[in-house]
């Protein structure tokens, strides 16, 4: 679902190679594009096509080695470490391959988390978080520690604690990859709700071909650069 | 111009604090929300952390608390013993002795006079000095053994009032205390000169053997020899009182040729909570000052005493020393181990917007935790236990009877060092991890 032409993501010139030794590999050759606001798109490629380093560049996790990215309006060039964190915690929401939950808190407080940080009552945060969970249907597990959870339910707490704090995007890494055909479906199904529902810009790296179906738009990349 | 320098130094160190006072105020205030996240994420930790963990790290706090506070307090404690003994035993609350170019105490009978009625005194001991040698088993001497002969010093005393200074009647383990009808005949010996008390048993040659109440022994005067009976053996662990050879008074005034005026030291007990300075001030108002050296047992302590009870201090200070070292190390590697296991997790903390502090104040608040449960375990069971215990039953160190000696201040101090270290060693594993890329720690790369 597109809100209006607001380019919520424009990448420029887009360079990140990786030194090792003398070895230079350079994964992401001069790409540059851009997402609407409210987009659901999905990075496709093949296996070492650079589709993970793009969204780690994007996503703000990792520092490309030249190039420009303008996140919401605001060029991430110039911002230090601390300042990509706060703009992390504000703007954007995270889903890895692994579901990545901290393994000492229950599924209601991983997803209370980021808003904790925010600054936000406790318990206004756990309330929200219990919202979350009840979105993603997963009120029944509240205060279960991610152990006790199978991979589809983790994922679906991951995606909680994506969307407690209303971002602006989401990216989501291999989300269903380790999950088994119901559990991407259902994954997938609430991607596409919260896409619909509540105008969340999505950028999804994948490389199952029957998602293209679901999303707005693909880019495509090959060998470092957009086909 | 030096003290000028030293408040100059004093206004800049008042200063900084302050400085640094209002910079931590401003930094807390700064840092609420990430503190808040940090305590969350630590209390969580620790709930759902492996427990037998949890219990060695606070058993390594507990048992470095110990290593701190009673090796030390041992340490002290051995001299302590010493001097308390040194006070009890012998020199009193106030040591009354004469001036440096005198060999007698001056006008001592008015001193005595006003001492006697002196409201604070529980009691006081008139003392007379000499010197000579003493002999046993001369009886059964073959013409080519040694003699079994010592030097030896003596004391001559009032039974009663020194009795009521010393209490040393309670330490004579065999035969009885002095009776002023015993001035003839009876001596009693220190258990250092015995052979069979001595703790030098084994090296020292001119020991007294087969001495025990009741057996004669022979003491040179001069040119005077004269025969006494053992009467008893004071055991006293107080190598002073121990060489001594003590004679009720009129008969040391007798073999020494000493008018009972020239008394050779006063030593003097003051009632329970008596300052002994005002004892002191008042003998001085008096003006017998001018007659005697007048100290208290602080000032009349022997100086190697004060050395030893120095070097003792150091001594136990290094041990506790190493001690938080190797709890530190142990904490750093504790935490580091923890940190780096949970590399992964720190990344997607990271990732998801929870800042460095807040992830370094979690681990930095379980090393705080961590020490300070220690803290409070081993405070409990040095106060609790150990202290009382060793209260009761002294460490039987050969020459002291050894108590634990922990004061509270010294113990808060020492805490808060610990404390301090146990902070470092507990923030700086998680900063290196922390510090570490993002999205490095996240894919475990």
């Amino acid at each position: 679902m597109q809100n209006n032409n607001k380019e919520i993501i424009l990448v420029k010139d887009l360079v990140r190679s990786f030194v090792d030794g003398e070895c230079i590999t350079i994964v992401l050759k001069n790409i540059s594009f851009s997402i609407l606001e409210g987009e659901f798109v999905a990075i496709m490629g093949r296996s070492g096509a650079g589709k993970s380093t793009t969204l780690y560049q994007i996503s703000l996790l990792d520092d490309p080695t030249s190039g420009e990215i303008i996140l919401d309006g605001i060029n991430t060039h110039d911002m230090n470490q601390e300042e990509k964190t706060q703009f992390r915690l504000n703007k954007l929401g995270y889903v890895f391959q692994d579901y990545s939950l901290m393994t000492d808190l229950t599924a209601l407080e991983n997803v209370a988390l980021p808003l904790l940080m925010q600054g936000v009552d406790k318990k206004e945060a756990f309330l929200k978080a219990e919202g979350s969970l009840g979105e993603v249907g997963l009120s029944h597990v509240m205060d279960h520690v991610p152990s006790s959870l199978s991979g589809g339910e983790q994922q679906r707490v991951s995606i909680a604690r994506a969307i407690v704090h209303n971002p602006k995007i989401i990216f989501a890494d291999e989300p269903t990859a380790n999950l088994d055909h119901i559990s991407s479906l259902n994954v997938m199904e609430i991607f596409k709700n919260l896409n619909k529902n509540k105008g969340i810009t999505i950028v999804m790296v994948t490389h199952e071909e029957e998602y293209k179906k679901v999303v707005d738009r693909v880019i495509h990349l090959d060998d470092g650069k957009i086909i | 111009m030096f003290s000028q320098i030293i408040s100059f130094i004093g206004y800049i160190l008042v200063g900084l604090i302050a400085y640094y006072i209002i910079y931590l105020f401003i930094f807390v205030y700064k840092n609420t929300n990430s503190i808040r996240v940090g305590y969350f994420l630590a209390v969580r930790s620790i709930k759902r952390s492996n427990k037998m963990m949890t219990l060695a790290i606070i058993s390594v706090m507990t048992a470095t608390f110990l290593a701190l506070i009673v090796v030390s307090g041992v340490m002290s404690g051995l001299i302590e013993g010493s001097v308390i003994s040194f006070r009890e035993k012998d020199l009193g609350d106030l040591v009354i002795s004469p001036l440096d170019n005198k060999s007698v105490i001056l006008n001592a009978s008015d001193m005595i006079d006003l001492i006697k009625k002196d409201d604070r005194v529980a009691g006081y001991s008139p003392r007379y000095s000499g010197s000579g040698s003493i002999e046993a088993n001369w009886k059964t001497l073959k013409s080519n053994d040694v003699a079994n002969k010592r030097n030896v010093s003596f004391y001559g005393i009032d039974p009663v009032l020194e009795d009521s200074v010393t209490k040393l009647s309670a330490n004579v383990k065999e035969g009885s205390w002095l009776t002023k009808e015993d001035a003839s005949k009876y001596v009693l010996l220190g258990k250092e000169m015995v052979e069979k008390y001595s703790v030098a048993s084994d090296i020292d040659p001119t020991l007294l053997r087969n001495v025990d109440p009741g057996a004669k022994v022979r003491i040179v005067v001069g040119s005077t020899t004269n025969e006494y009976i053992v009467k008893g053996i004071i055991v006293v662990k107080n190598q002073d009182i121990g060489q001594k050879v003590f004679f009720v008074d009129s008969e040391l005034q007798r073999l020494e040729n000493i008018l009972p005026q020239n008394v050779n030291m006063i030593a003097v007990k003051l009632k329970p909570n008596v300052d002994p300075k005002s004892v002191k001030a008042t003998l001085i108002a008096n003006g017998f000052n001018n007659y005697a050296k007048i100290q208290t047992f602080e000032e009349g302590t022997p100086a190697f005493v004060n050395q030893m009870k120095q070097l003792f201090g150091i001594m136990g200070t290094m041990f506790g020393s190493i001690g938080i070292v190797v709890s530190a190390i142990t904490l750093f590697i504790v935490i580091f181990i923890n940190a780096i296991t949970r590399r992964k997790q720190i990344g997607i903390l990271k990732g998801i917007g929870i800042n460095s502090f807040a992830i370094e104040f979690s681990y930095l608040f379980q090393a705080i935790l961590y020490t300070a449960i220690g803290c409070i375990i081993g405070s409990l069971i040095v106060f609790l236990l150990i202290k009382p215990a060793i209260d009761a039953h002294p460490i039987d160190f050969p020459f002291s009877d050894g108590i634990l000696v922990v004061d509270p201040v010294t113990t808060l101090i020492r805490v808060g060092i610990f404390m301090f270290i146990a902070m470092i060693a507990g923030y700086f594993p998680a900063r290196m991890i922390v510090k570490r890329n993002t999205l490095d720690a996240i894919l475990g790369r």
